[in-house]
């Protein structure tokens, strides 16, 4: 099985008297798969994220995403791999609330060095995609929660990471926002996008992933498919 | 080009937080304003005699002679005579001023009477002795005069002077106050005007105006003296003033002024400084949440330092060249009150000054901008995410627990008091600004307030009065007397 994602052994310990954060994880992510990553508040599921997606570091072990080892990585090497390889999406949406719905997805592109004719029709593609083109010029404040979310989506997705990563995508979100949220990241899935998706709700990592691990105390404690629809 | 994103995040953060940036241009306007006056106070504090002198170049030796004109302007062609201005035609009057009360109070406040060194002169300036024209203008006109606004009698412009020791008694009006920093005189008029003041039978005497090569100590003036004694008729020089002379009285009252309006522009400067770092470092602060989510999605380092420093730098631009103007604007009262108290006829903001305190400035935002925002950068994007909800959870922890222990305040006073103990850095600055501030405000209006008497002061300051009893000593005789208040 080709890898997109491994990690070796991974610990994250962030006071050095406290228990780990996450602890000795070691864990491979194929690519087009979907993973869902449970477990109760403060197992570790959140920190595992971040520690992919390079916005934190390991204290020891081995993250790597496609071609980069993750965990070596220079600030500046950071933020490269993270505006290439991932999307990212998170529970509050940490959308720039002075910027535009179409200038916080175009950023993440600019950022990239994408010529700003392909990253405008990027990003009416994905407006239209995400049925948020009535809200291009509105500022993330005026739009619902659901709205904000996908504009967040949009904006993971603006730079075509190998690697979708959502924390909590609909902990934030009613019960119905969050049924269409998790339709749309299964759609991303069916099309081949690879999503780890770290959720604390059975239902939704059940319907949405084709895998499930659950981390308890930060350390893996299980592993399993679920037989979810691609 | 990649900078691109950090000026679009740089924009719409500055865009979406309009009350930070004009918080930011407000304050580095004031402080602009209140260091190009303090550094202003403090660069013509320095020798303010010396700069004086050297900017209008003040006479080395000012001579009075009956020598004839011809005479006189040949001295001026003397070996060692850097420069000379002169003959200017002089006569010594006896003059009855109406005294102008001091601002702020009304009503006569007396008569000046007494002796005044009237000198003809077509202009103020000239290569020696360039006399500073503090109001009204110059005396071109029969009838008109310029007083000395230095340590003279103070009479407001269109005060009509009346001269005594002339028959017919003439009267002249005051069109103007000027300074000479070397003190040539009390009183200048057009040089026809000199022959209606001379008294019948006087001689007809003229000032001479030196800068020597070499003036820099007594033994060397008194040698340009001797010189200009012997190049001129014996007899002929009725009386010569060093400058050193000058400079000693002037400094000698100048002395106790200096350490206090050194010390207001000292404090000026440092609260200036903090209380820039604390706005700018708190705007930064308040946006580490932000450059958390900017990290999230790829900002590297460099760029959110970038992001940041261009936020910060554009309202400050803007502060840094409203700030000197309003600085420059400021500075002509306070500065001319110094000038009044030192004596020395106009000090200015240095253009230096003017160049070095915006640069400053702007340097000073950029650094407390850049420190910040590299310490922002460098942190994951999610420790820069947490830290910007909230302060680091071990900061005033304790003092949260002392006080939420004392049960003698309610617990929300406790927890408001225990807020700066979470950020102990920015309290200390907080602070410090406003010590000295407090500080700085009590002196400026002590110092202002000081000014005012002590200009006032000097307008009733002891003067030579002749006074005239009726039958009794001889007519001239001088009494030291001090003048009215």
């Amino acid at each position: 099985m080709d890898t997109l994602v491994q990690l070796i052994d991974v610990t994250k310990q962030y006071d050095q008297d406290g228990a780990p954060a996450v602890a000795h994880v070691s864990l491979e992510v194929a690519p087009g798969e979907a993973l869902a990553v449970m477990g109760p508040s403060g197992s570790g599921k959140s920190t595992l994220l971040n520690l992919i997606a390079g916005l934190d570091r390991p204290t020891s072990g081995e993250v790597r995403v496609g071609g980069d080892r993750v965990d070596q990585l220079s600030e500046t090497g950071l933020a490269r791999f993270r505006r290439r390889q991932v999307g990212m999406i998170f529970q509050f949406f940490n959308l720039l609330d002075d910027m535009t719905v179409a200038d916080n997805i175009a950023l993440p592109a600019q950022l990239a060095g994408r010529p700003a004719a392909e990253s405008r029709a990027r990003v009416d593609e994905l407006l239209a995609a995400l049925r948020i083109a009535p809200h291009r010029d509105a500022y993330p404040a005026r739009l619902s929660g659901g709205e904000r979310q996908r504009v967040a989506i949009a904006r993971a997705l603006v730079n075509r990471p190998a690697l979708l990563l959502a924390d909590e995508p609909t902990g934030a979100l009613d019960t119905a926002t969050g049924q269409e949220i998790g339709e749309l990241l299964l759609d991303l899935n069916s099309s081949g996008q690879t999503l780890i998706l770290v959720t604390h709700n059975p239902d939704l990592a059940a319907r949405y992933a084709g895998r499930v691990i659950e981390i308890v105390d930060g350390r893996l404690a299980s592993d399993a498919a679920t037989g979810a629809r691609r | 080009m990649r900078g691109i994103p950090a000026v679009r995040a740089a924009r719409s953060g500055l865009s979406g937080r309009r009350v930070q940036a004009m918080v930011i241009g407000l304050v580095v306007l004031v402080s602009t304003a209140a260091s190009t006056l303090a550094l202003g106070l403090l660069v013509d504090s320095n020798a303010p005699f010396d700069q004086a002198f050297a900017a209008q170049h003040g006479s080395d030796v000012t001579a009075t002679s009956k020598a004839t004109s011809a005479q006189l302007a040949a001295t001026a062609r003397r070996p060692g005579v850097a420069a000379a201005s002169g003959p200017f035609p002089e006569a010594t009057v006896t003059a009855t001023i109406p005294l102008a009360p001091p601002p702020g109070q009304s009503g006569p406040l007396g008569v000046f009477q007494g002796p005044l060194t009237v000198v003809g002169r077509a202009s103020p300036g000239g290569p020696v002795d360039d006399l500073s024209l503090i109001s009204g203008h110059w005396a071109t006109q029969p009838g008109q005069v310029v007083l000395t606004d230095a340590r003279g009698p103070a009479a407001g412009i269109g005060t009509q002077i009346t001269v005594t020791s002339v028959p017919g008694s003439p009267r002249l009006t005051v069109v103007g106050t000027a300074t000479s920093i070397t003190q040539t005189a009390q009183a200048w008029v057009a040089p026809a005007e000199i022959i209606a003041l001379r008294a019948p039978g006087s001689a007809q005497v003229a000032q001479m105006l030196y800068r020597f090569a070499s003036a820099g100590t007594t033994a060397q003036v008194n040698a340009d003296i001797a010189a200009l004694r012997a190049a001129l008729p014996p007899g002929s020089v009725l009386g010569t003033q060093s400058w050193l002379t000058v400079k000693l009285q002037a400094t000698g009252s100048i002395a106790p002024w200096v350490p206090f309006i050194v010390a207001f522009g000292l404090i000026g400067l440092v609260m200036s400084v903090l209380v820039v770092a604390n706005v700018v470092s708190g705007a930064v602060v308040a946006g580490t949440r932000r450059i958390g989510v900017l990290k999230s999605i790829g900002f590297s380092p460099a760029q959110v330092v970038a992001c940041y420093v261009i936020q910060v730098a554009a309202p400050a631009l803007l502060g840094c060249v409203a700030g000197v103007v309003a600085g420059n604007l400021l500075s002509v009262p306070l500065l001319g009150q110094t000038a009044q108290v030192y004596g020395v006829g106009t000090l200015a903001v240095p253009v230096w000054v003017d160049v070095v305190v915006p640069l400053a400035m702007l340097g000073l935002a950029g650094l407390a901008a850049v420190l910040l925002a590299l310490r922002a950068g460098r942190m994951s994007a999610v420790q820069a995410i947490a830290t910007g909800r909230a302060p680091r959870p071990a900061h005033g922890y304790a003092a949260h627990r002392l006080l939420g222990r004392a049960r003698l305040l309610p617990r929300p006073v406790t927890i408001g008091l225990a807020g700066p103990f979470a950020r102990p850095a920015r309290t200390v600055i907080t602070l410090a600004a406003i010590v000295f501030g407090a500080v700085a405000v009590t002196f400026g209006v002590g110092l202002g307030a000081s000014l005012n008497r002590v200009y006032n002061d000097l307008s009733l300051t002891s003067e030579q009065v002749q006074v005239n009893f009726p039958g009794g000593s001889a007519p001239g005789s001088l009494v030291q007397g001090a003048g009215p208040g």
